[in-house]
């Protein structure tokens, strides 16, 4: 019952952004679909698994398929801020068989540095003009950590000189939804760790409008795509956790759901890089691995089209779609139950217990360092019998 | 005089080029890269092996060459007190793959998106849509199974973990390398059927640059049009080339005038903070370093590779055209074929029941130390050094290859990019050549 109510408000919601002009009156997604020799089959494939990715019933899936059909009605402009790139990169590497490239690189994108034909002065002017154009409607997307205050001349773009912050304030002002993606514009990044020298601040900080937070060093392209498609669909922000990052992808920890989590169960764990545990596929951590404490769906979703991660990869999480993570999780190939009294900057988890979400993080750590513990002696007892 | 701005785009990042002109002719460039974010700084203080999570963030397209050059700093600093590790031969030849796979992702992206549709819009005007052929398309398909490969060992791309000093964390199945090779192999028959023209074996027995040339192919309409436009003959810099990481195709270190191939020591590197804010607040004008070597600029990157490696094409190719930005444009074409073959052999090769990884067997957290890591990566020579104290980075330094090529010296000694832009008659021109360097800004200043 209540799944056919929510049916029937995307349903309304969809047909109300089809009358929306399109951006290119020549290019549609049915058209060029067919010009790449993609088959509806195909479409319809990618669209229930997009459907289960954003977590909605089966028969959402012509729903997400009018969705990415309409994606060509609301137009995405994407910033540069302090980053590496590494996003866009990201974004680049989308799912196949490339139907995501095409409504994203073809349709959808109005304003990319990277990928755009025009630069220079057209460039700033298509990106005024995009603003100007679609005001209210346009989707932004922020990449990269953004120096602000009294340091923010570290960042300045296009002819003018604008500085970053002004650029991201300018077109967070009439943009319909705001999306801070990667772990630098979510959450200040690399640049933003220990002593920021740049004082980088996260997107949230820089506007006053609702920011939704993809974060992830970088983030699953999925991510990036589903949270289109979600807006798209429901043209609201999604469910969001304690950190502003959308439930769907990022309600469950790495942990829950990582092809190594019945080794950590059974107590077997991979002592240091190389040793035989390294060789069985062991849970990684002792060596580090920060999937306990790092809400994402990477354990799920993987990256470069489903290909590997990092723990398929022998290297534990680093948690990258947390807070400050550069600052909290490191050394990255330590376990965090080691070091809840002492850290590099002195200060253990311990006495930062006191802010949001640690606190019950700091409970995790000291059980499953517990768990840990009893589970080497357990391991030990094994070899021991055998 | 008058003084024009021009802002570079569809590179990594944003550059600014600030040229002089003089009669119609570029007098002088300044390259400015706005951007910093102080990766250096940040990295002071924390354990050792944390550099080889923060310094891949440095760049997003060549992330796994900083994560190996930090890698290979650490391990340097073991052989400086003298406890050198042992690396397996399994986890050289993974790094070696993954670095490939990397190095050719980034020469066919910067080739379709960055080079391609610059050379559309030169011999067609009124073309302005670059990104919406189907060959596009298609190369960003190779570019992401050209990832594949990449993240199979490395776990993901941009910023896989799976380095450390010791090895390499990943313990690939003969599934895995199959996997690897399927990517590989349809990358070799796209490059065969659209970029060269030829099969792979083939473009890589020429010599001459005339069996390039009548080919139906991407290379060849790329070198018609810019014969076409004079890029055969402009954008020529220093003739100086530089290689200082090590390769399967030369021997050690080594760096050329000319065509005369000398051996070359990191030693004498030295990074100048000339005209950067870091020396004045006033009189600077960009964030990005200039790396010198014995006081001169040094062009790297895969032509320099491929010049010091003495490659037959290249070399008939310098040969007429000297270092101009033809032969600059056509050597990291031909460097993508070298390395499609490279990285078919070492897959074949790869022995699964050697060790990836053999635990260090000394400690580091103890010691006062510096050590050097260099890695050719995409672009050129990538020098990372770091300093320990007592288990802690207490300095760690970063010159990227970019700081090479598009370094920003003064009007009598300026870098290899500002000599091969002086003496232009236009801004598109010099925007190409610009280009044809595979700038890299985010890289640049960090």
């Amino acid at each position: 019952m209540e799944h056919a109510k929510l049916y029937q408000r995307l349903a309304d919601r969809l047909s109300k952004l089809e009358k929306f002009p399109r951006m290119k009156e020549d290019k549609s997604i049915a058209l060029l679909m067919e010009e790449n020799g993609i088959s509806r089959r195909d479409f319809m494939k990618w669209a229930a698994g997009v459907t289960a990715m954003l977590s909605l019933p089966s028969e959402f899936t012509p729903l997400m398929a009018q969705a990415a059909e309409l994606t060509d009605r609301l137009p995405v402009v994407w910033l540069h801020m302090a980053e590496c790139t590494g996003c866009s990169e990201s974004l680049l590497r989308s799912d196949a068989p490339t139907i995501d490239t095409l409504i994203f690189d073809y349709i959808s994108l109005e304003y990319h540095e990277t990928l755009m034909v025009a630069c220079g002065w057209q460039a700033e002017h298509n990106l005024e003009s995009a603003i100007e154009k679609y005001k209210g409607k346009y989707i932004l997307m922020v990449e990269g950590g953004i120096p602000a205050g009294s340091s923010e001349f570290f960042l300045t773009v296009g002819p003018h000189g604008q500085t970053g912050q002004a650029s991201a304030k300018k077109a967070a002002e009439s943009a319909a939804a705001i999306f801070a993606i990667g772990s630098c514009s979510s959450f200040g990044g690399v640049q933003a760790a220990h002593p920021n020298p740049t004082n980088a601040q996260p997107l949230s900080k820089i506007t006053n409008k609702p920011v939704i937070n993809v974060p992830g060093c970088p983030p699953s392209e999925k991510n990036i795509v589903g949270n289109v498609l979600h807006y798209i669909l429901f043209g609201t922000l999604p469910a969001l956790d304690a950190y502003n990052r959308p439930k769907w992808a990022y309600g469950i920890r790495i942990h829950d759901l990582c092809e190594r989590r019945g080794h950590f169960d059974a107590g077997e764990f991979v002592q240091e890089f190389g040793d035989a545990g390294a060789k069985k596929g062991y849970c990684l951590y002792k060596v580090g691995c920060k999937g306990p404490y790092t809400f994402n769906n990477c354990s799920r979703e993987r990256f470069n089209q489903h290909t590997s991660w990092p723990v398929q990869a022998g290297h534990g999480c680093i948690g990258c779609s947390e807070p400050d993570f550069w600052d909290n999780m490191g050394p990255f190939e330590s376990p965090l139950g080691d070091r809840l009294y002492q850290t590099v900057y002195g200060e253990g988890a311990d006495k930062t217990a006191d802010k949001v979400g640690v606190a019950l993080l700091t409970a995790t750590a000291v059980g499953i360092a517990a768990h840990a513990a009893i589970g080497a002696v357990k391991g030990g007892n094994k070899h021991s019998e055998e | 005089m008058k003084i024009t701005k021009e802002i570079i785009e569809r590179i990594e990042g944003e550059a600014t080029l600030e040229l002089e002109w003089e009669e119609e002719k570029i007098r002088f460039a300044k390259i400015k890269f706005m951007n910093f974010r102080g990766i250096e700084q940040i990295l002071k203080n924390r354990p050792i092996h944390d550099a080889i999570a923060i310094t891949p963030r440095v760049c997003g397209i060549c992330s796994s060459s900083h994560a190996l050059a930090a890698t290979l700093a650490i391990e340097d600093c073991f052989l400086q007190e003298e406890e050198p590790l042992h690396i397996t031969q399994k986890a050289h030849d993974i790094r070696e793959i993954v670095l490939n796979g990397e190095k050719i992702q980034n020469h066919i992206k910067w080739f379709y998106f960055s080079i391609l549709p610059e050379l559309k819009k030169m011999a067609n005007v009124s073309f302005n849509d670059a990104f919406k052929d189907k060959e596009w398309l298609e190369a960003q398909q190779m570019v992401m199974e050209s990832l594949k490969i990449v993240a199979i060992f490395s776990g993901q791309w941009p910023h896989g973990s799976f380095l450390m000093s010791g090895g390499v964390t990943c313990d690939p199945t003969l599934s895995d390398v199959f996997n690897a090779q399927n990517c590989l192999d349809s990358i070799i028959r796209f490059c065969e059927r659209s970029l060269f023209g030829c099969p792979l074996d083939e473009f890589l027995s020429y010599d001459s640059a005339i069996q390039i040339m009548g080919s139906h192919s991407q290379l060849t309409s790329a070198i018609d049009v810019m014969m076409h436009f004079g890029f055969d003959s402009c954008g020529r810099s220093y003739d100086r080339f530089l290689a200082l990481g090590s390769s399967y195709m030369y021997d050690g270190a080594l760096k050329s005038v000319k065509t005369t191939v000398m051996g070359a020591d990191v030693k004498y590197v030295h990074e100048s903070l000339e005209n950067t804010f870091f020396e004045s607040q006033s009189s600077g004008y960009t964030y990005s370093k200039s790396a010198l070597y014995r006081k001169n600029y040094f062009e790297v990157g895969p032509l320099a590779r491929l010049m010091l490696s003495k490659d037959p094409l290249i070399r008939d190719l310098h040969r007429r055209y000297k270092d101009a930005t033809l032969t600059r444009v056509v050597a990291r074409l031909a460097e993508c074929a070298h390395l499609l073959r490279r990285t078919s052999f070492l897959l074949k090769k790869l022995n699964l029941r050697e060790s990836s990884f053999l635990p260090p067997k000394y400690n580091l957290n103890y010691c006062t130390c510096k050590g050097v890591g260099v890695v050719e990566a995409s672009r050129g020579t990538l020098i990372h050094e770091i300093s320990i104290k007592n288990g802690y980075i207490s300095q760690y330094d970063i010159i990227t290859p970019t700081v090479w090529n598009l370094g920003n010296g003064d009007r009598q000694n300026p870098s290899v990019a500002q000599k091969a832009i002086i003496g232009l008659d236009s801004i598109q021109k010099a925007d190409f050549i610009f280009k044809s360097f595979d700038v890299c800004s985010v890289c640049t200043t960090q």
